[in-house]
């Protein structure tokens, strides 16, 4: 690996890290359109203007706290952040290695971290939201875990890099192929609803704290603990966007190392792909969160039972189509 | 490496010596009796006369210089060339098949090591813990007992043939159950403080009973397995059973796999026999509990590799029922931890959620031994030496996570005077910092989190049972078996996280959740934190860098591994490692490429990351702290209106008992008042099924049988002489069958 392509490594990652608040803010400017109150919310800027506020702010830790809860916010974003150097942004090459597995148990190692800062100040509030963000944690963990098993028995790997090449080499004809991407997207989507906590799971725009599950743990932090938290928040949604881009909206096959291996052209072209593709998962997600309600905390169970069902039905309809014919074959 | 007789001979004088030492002492009188009240030991919290614990300290000299010993040797020995050795022929000529043979072939050396190296550092932690003054009337024969546990652990794993194993598991068993017997003694001491509602005492005197029952009906299946293996080749070593492993029947195998499955099933606390295992285990004293969950409960697992894949031929079927075992087991503890209430408990349970964690590994590699299809042969070979690599790295694992844990837990108990319920701790993280820090790394590594151990071993059988599944593609019941095993191991892992949540954030974080507690009030007075003696920090210390090390540098671990694996199965199993990329390819032409993440670098740079922000997170003027926890303008001053465990776990419990019926409730057990057995003397918090189904049926039986008994017992003459009647023909009859005249 020469050193243009660590470069450029370093670079895809650096740009999902800088661009989420962005992608964030976007999202809130399409809901506060859609919602009728357009002059609220800034466009793209109001994040990076939100998050300058609070940087400039101490933190405040309150008196029993330890420095369990002073790590929380560092341990989050670089939990999240290391996720943004696993994943091809809009190369194929990153700079670490990784798998789905080690992606799920990445979201469970910050949930682990934020809802033990939620227990150490002492105040109910605090537990409450630790309680429910790792009732969350669980269903969430079951679900992608299958997901990546349904995934796995299509693509013979786990790998985040080779998964996401083989379905972008693919191009849309993807789901013609395989039919079940249908419904693994379906899971994926549920499962993206329950990881970045939007409605109807969790409403992240809430103020009223019994409603609030991850939030509520949050309401602890000040200052820039709140600022590295707030934007851990949106590197895990713009993550999860990225990765549902690679993995079921596949439209031209990613470069190998821009720069290095293939020309500039080729990487703008990708950016660009991406740029569209974030762009259109936002504006989904705008219009699918406009038309629900959130959910009561015990009726969660429900989707994330949907989303098992998938990735199962995913898992038989796979069984039957590659297996069947050679057993039909043999008999 | 020395000769294996010499080594025999040399460990069994030095622990010999460990355990005689403070028992000759007590019988000519040096000592005293360390039980009587008041004799020899002060009851004032001074420290105790000298020769007391000075014998203690000798004994556990012993102890740890026997232990390093036989980490030397079993590490000189690793991938050495085996041979078997008769240590010592029995004296007894008319039976000669019954002598003592001894080997040391990788596996061995490989638990050798977990074993001696983890007796090591319960031996050191013991040199400061045992001083406590809970345990300090009984120092002696903790220490006395700790010797002769860990002696017989080895020779169970050195053991070749059935004679020697048999008896040193009995001893083993004996010693542990007089481990378990400790509280019982400390509740008959009159010092003691009083039992609140005797529950614990009777605990306490149950444990010994049922441990002592439930490891002699797990001998009595084992026995007879290894029997009926004995009498096909006429041989009770090791060596010809091995030999002739091949040409016992098919049936006959499946016979011996269930009785051995029962036997070692019982003796690891898989699934409908794990009862026993949170009753008996947080009886014994904290530093020899270490022990005996960290690694007694896998010479269980241990004698599963041996039976399964060296003893008999594997069979496929038997993968799929030890993996849907090993699953259920995995889940429902996990399930019973998340309900109880405090440290000691919960940490069994989850003892035996890990035991089902590295039995799952073992039954994913027999369904693969067990497939004889030449054309899968490559790569189900492959898949089966992964899955056992898996299995053993979580094994090693769990004794280094779980020890940590154990330990951290005995320092607690020593700290706060024996309380461990997670209702009375709290924010122990400022008290006492370093036990509390190496007891969140331990939370972490068990809960199964990168960079940590835990982590790289959950993966590991991730990706077994995931290429295992992408091999079984044609074949439907198998892939649903798999996948259904899969599904509960997930849950298991998903419920371990949470469970650690609750212990780690109720036990460390917040505020202590009892301000009178005499060790709060030293904290507030003093201001300042303070821990436990040098020794134990150090054996806390040296536990939970293992566990980073283990999570990060996986590569070479498993590369040792694979000569294990080899030992057991005699697959060939190349992997090459590498220190910055955990890869492994499972063969050259397979379909299935494994992956690759490199945990040094994440790590590495993860590490490099906090704590470059951790210095301007932290600048003076950067922070402002004020003294409570406030909720708009009025403090959270009443530390009772933190989150409890029960309140914690009560989100997810009330959750999925809706959806499956809740085997595990927080109420207490109510026995039925029509049967005969005690069973109020199981008054645990968690209710679990089959500890109540175990009562019910024996209470059944007993009052059946009895019932039976007063019908025949009916007093009439006429019916009495009709017994004799019977028993005259039938013993007439079976005369005749055995002369062969009938």
């Amino acid at each position: 690996m020469n050193i243009i392509a660590v470069v450029m490594n370093v670079f895809q990652g650096a740009v999902l890290l800088l661009a989420a608040p962005g992608v964030v803010g976007v999202l809130r400017f399409i809901k506060a359109r859609m919602q009728g109150r357009p002059r609220l919310v800034g466009f793209v800027v109001q994040p990076y203007r939100d998050l300058l506020k609070l940087v400039r702010r101490p933190a405040v830790r309150a008196g029993p706290t330890s420095w369990a809860f002073a790590i929380t916010p560092i341990v989050l974003v670089t939990a999240y952040g290391s996720l943004a150097y696993m994943t091809p942004v809009f190369q194929r090459e990153t700079l670490l290695a990784g798998d789905l597995i080690v992606v799920v148990y990445i979201f469970g190692l910050a949930r682990f971290s934020l809802s033990l800062a939620g227990l150490d100040a002492g105040a109910p509030f605090g537990g409450l939201g630790s309680s429910r963000e790792m009732f969350q944690h669980f269903l969430t963990e079951i679900g992608l875990i299958l997901f990546v098993i349904a995934l796995a028995l299509q693509r013979d790997t786990v790998s985040l890099r080779d998964v996401v090449e083989r379905s972008q080499t693919e191009g849309l004809a993807l789901f013609l192929e395989h039919p079940n991407f249908i419904l693994l997207a379906a899971s994926l989507g549920l499962l993206i609803l329950f990881e970045g906590g939007r409605i109807p799971i969790d409403n992240p725009a809430t103020h009223l704290e019994l409603t609030m599950a991850n939030k509520a743990i949050t309401l602890e932090f000040a200052g820039r603990d709140l600022a590295l938290i707030e934007w851990a928040e949106m590197i895990k949604m713009t993550f999860l966007f990225v990765l549902f881009g690679d993995l079921f909206l596949p439209v031209l096959p990613l470069p190998g190392s821009i720069l290095a291996d293939e020309g500039w052209r080729a990487g703008g072209l990708s950016v660009l792909l991406l740029v569209g593709k974030v762009l259109a998962l936002v504006i989904v997600l705008a219009v699918w969160e406009l038309g629900q309600p959130k959910l009561r905390l015990r009726a969660v169970l429900i989707p994330a039972l949907v989303a098992i069902a998938l990735s199962v039905v995913a898992i038989i309809y796979g069984f039957l189509t590659t297996a069947l014919p050679t057993v039909g074959a043999q008999l | 490496m020395v000769d294996l007789r010499l080594f025999v001979g040399v460990i069994t004088v030095v622990y010999g010596l460990g355990f005689a030492v403070p028992l000759i002492c007590w019988v000519v009188g040096y000592i005293g009796r360390p039980a009587a009240a008041g004799q020899v030991v002060p009851d004032s919290q001074d420290l105790p006369d000298k020769p007391f614990m000075g014998i203690v300290k000798l004994s556990l000299v012993f102890a740890l210089l026997a232990s390093l010993l036989s980490v030397v040797q079993a590490a000189t020995s690793f991938n050495a060339p085996q041979t078997s050795v008769l240590v010592r022929s029995v004296w007894w000529d008319r039976l000669p098949e019954l002598r003592w043979e001894a080997r040391l072939d990788n596996l061995s050396a490989f638990f050798v090591l977990l074993a001696a190296g983890f007796s090591a550092v319960v031996a050191v932690y013991s040199f400061a813990a045992l001083q406590a003054s809970h345990y300090r009337k009984q120092a002696a024969r903790i220490a006395a007992v700790f010797n002769l546990f860990a002696w017989s652990t080895l020779m169970v794993i050195i053991a070749n043939d059935a004679f020697l194993l048999i008896a040193a598991m009995e001893i083993m068993t004996l010693a542990f159950g007089f481990l378990a017997l400790y509280k019982h003694t400390a509740f008959q001491d009159k010092d003691a403080p009083p039992d609140e509602n005797g529950e614990k005492e009777k605990n306490a005197t149950l444990a010994p009973q049922v441990y002592l029952i439930v490891s002699h009906t797990s001998t009595a299946f084992l026995v007879l397995a290894l029997l009926l293996l004995a009498i096909q080749v006429h041989s009770l070593s090791f060596d010809a059973l091995r030999g002739a492993a091949h040409a016992v029947d098919a049936n006959l195998a499946s016979v011996v796999f269930v009785l051995a499955l029962i036997g070692l099933g019982i003796r690891a606390g898989l699934t409908p026999a794990h009862f026993w295992v949170s009753l008996v285990h947080p009886a014994s004293p904290t530093t020899t509990h270490a022990l005996s969950l960290g690694i007694a409960i896998k010479v269980a697992v241990y004698l599963m590799f041996r039976f399964f894949f060296e003893f008999l031929q594997p069979q496929a079927w038997w993968g799929y029922a030890v993996l849907l075992v090993a699953a259920v087991t995995a889940i429902m503890n996990v399930w019973y931890a998340i309900a109880s209430h405090d440290l000691k408990t919960a940490l069994a349970y989850h003892s035996i959620e890990n035991i089902g964690i590295i039995v799952v590994g073992i039954g994913i590699a027999l369904i693969f031994c067990g497939d004889r299809d030449p054309q899968h042969a490559p790569i189900a070979q492959a898949i089966a030496a992964l899955a056992l690599a898996a299995s053993l790295y979580h094994l090693l694992n769990h004794a280094v996570f779980k020890g940590l844990l154990y330990l951290g837990t005995g320092a607690i108990d020593n700290l706060t005077g024996q309380v461990v319920e997670f209702g009375k701790l709290g924010g122990l993280l400022k008290i006492f910092p370093l036990t509390s820090l190496t007891f969140l790394v331990g939370a972490v590594s068990i809960a199964g989190f990168p960079p940590f151990n835990g982590f790289v071993s959950e993966w590991l059988t991730l990706q077994a049972a995931l290429n295992g599944l992408a091999q079984l593609k044609g074949d439907l019941a198998g892939l649903m078996v798999i996948a259904a095993s899969l599904i509960l191991l997930v849950g298991s892992f998903a419920m371990t996280a949470f469970c650690f949540v609750k212990i780690a954030g109720v036990v460390l974080l917040g505020k202590p959740r009892q301000p009178d507690a005499p060790w709060v009030q030293q904290w507030l007075a003093r201001k300042k934190p303070w821990d436990v003696p040098r020794p134990m920090t150090a054996c806390l210390v040296l536990m939970a860098a293992l566990c980073l090390a283990l999570g990060v540098l996986p590569g070479w671990v498993i590369y040792q591994l694979s000569g294990v694996v080899k030992t057991i199965t005699g697959i060939d199993w190349p992997v090459p490692w590498s220190l910055t990329e955990l890869h492994i390819a499972l063969a050259p032409q397979a379909e299935v490429s494994l992956d690759t993440f490199s945990p040094l670098m994440v790590s590495a740079v993860t590490a490099a990351v906090v704590i470059a922000a951790l210095r301007p997170m932290n600048r003076r003027g950067a922070v402002r702290v004020p003294p409570e926890t406030w909720n708009g303008g009025t403090p959270y001053a009443q530390t009772t209106m933190q989150y409890t465990g029960a309140g914690l776990s009560f989100l997810l419990r009330d959750s999925i008992s809706a959806v499956a019926s809740s085997p595990a409730t927080e109420n207490d057990y109510l026995p039925s008042r029509l049967t005969l057995s005690d069973s109020e003397a199981y008054p645990q918090a968690v209710v679990e099924v089959f500890r109540e189904r175990y009562n019910r049926l024996a209470d059944w039986v007993v009052t059946r049988s009895e019932r039976f008994g007063l019908y025949l017992h009916n007093r009439d003459l006429g019916r009495y002489l009709l017994y004799i009647l019977i028993a005259n023909v039938v013993v007439m009859v079976l005369f005749l069958l055995v002369r062969g005249l009938l």
